[in-house]
């Protein structure tokens, strides 16, 4: 080999590797398939998140379902009802109310309308137990339960319809 | 002259004869107290009132005539808003006639150990 030859040998070799063809093909390869995996997750996260809301939107809808079937017996009060049977009344609605209600309790968007739903829970309990039945008491007065009760059932299912219209503005916001 | 000037006349009087001594007042539940009395025509007649909410003033009064099953006045104080300051002292007195009643009973008994 000589000198020339040489020299052209060691040019070569001195070539920066960013000026060699393959160098781009390769990183151009490279940077699409980095691409395409990011997309990839991207999707996979907003398909995770879809049916995250669907699932919830779901969950929401049977709440409300409830919700209105706790509205329509507040609604249907009895005016002859007694104590035992509006305590055991009471019990029920205040059970279901809370476990239909607590998964919310936190969230900002309804946090103050279920605060104020178990405000008139716990007034509705207080209510009932100024006209328990003193032990040996004769009941003379008729009405008694139901007058106490009446009006906090009225507020409860007041609220209850307001929290139901929030969940509904959701389901139809994601729709 | 307007209904409810008649009933604010008798609600005056009760709360008078309440005051007095007169109407002894018995406590069917902690809000609601009633009176059983038998008539001038020998019927019998339960009056009473029972306070629904104190945040609201509310109470509602009635008067049954027994003997036959209906009620003869219902006042409502969310209706008859004129009415429900004195149909509070109408309950506040009744309430403290029992109480008083009540605390009598108890001072006769602490009298009894005593002796």
């Amino acid at each position: 080999m000589d000198e020339d030859n040489i020299i052209k040998e060691i040019q070569a070799l001195a070539t920066p590797f960013w000026e060699e063809v393959d160098f781009w093909i390769f990183l151009v390869l490279a940077i699409v398939s980095l691409a395409a995996s990011i997309k990839a997750f991207l999707e996979a996260r907003a398909a995770k998140e879809a049916a995250k809301e669907a699932g919830t939107t779901v969950k929401i809808q049977t709440i409300t379902i409830e919700l209105n079937e706790i509205i329509l017996k507040l609604d249907k009060l009895d005016i002859d009802i007694e104590f035992s049977f509006a305590r055991d009344y009471l019990n029920e609605i205040n059970r279901r109310v809370r476990r239909l209600t607590s998964p919310f309790a936190e969230d900002d968007e309804y946090k103050s309308k279920i605060e104020t739903i178990y405000t008139s829970l716990t007034d509705c309990k207080s209510s009932l137990d100024s006209v328990r039945p003193i032990e040996n008491g004769e009941e003379v007065v008729d009405n008694a339960v139901y007058h106490a009760v009446e009006s906090h059932f009225a507020d409860l299912s007041g609220e209850l319809a307001e929290l139901m219209g929030l969940f509904e503005k959701r389901t139809i916001q994601k729709d | 002259m307007r209904i409810s000037e008649e009933y604010r006349k008798v609600i005056a009087q009760l709360i008078e004869a309440s005051g007095s001594g007169a109407i002894k007042w018995t406590k069917q539940n902690p809000t609601t107290i009633y009176q059983e009395t038998r008539t001038a025509s020998g019927a019998t007649a339960i009056m009473s009132i029972q306070q629904v909410r104190r945040d609201r003033g509310h109470y509602v009064f009635t008067v049954k005539n027994a003997s036959k099953g209906e009620v003869v006045v219902s006042i409502d104080s969310m209706r008859e808003r004129e009415l429900a300051p004195m149909l509070d002292e109408l309950y506040q007195i009744a309430n403290y006639s029992i109480e008083k009643r009540s605390l009598d009973f108890l001072d006769d008994i602490i009298r009894g150990f005593k002796k």
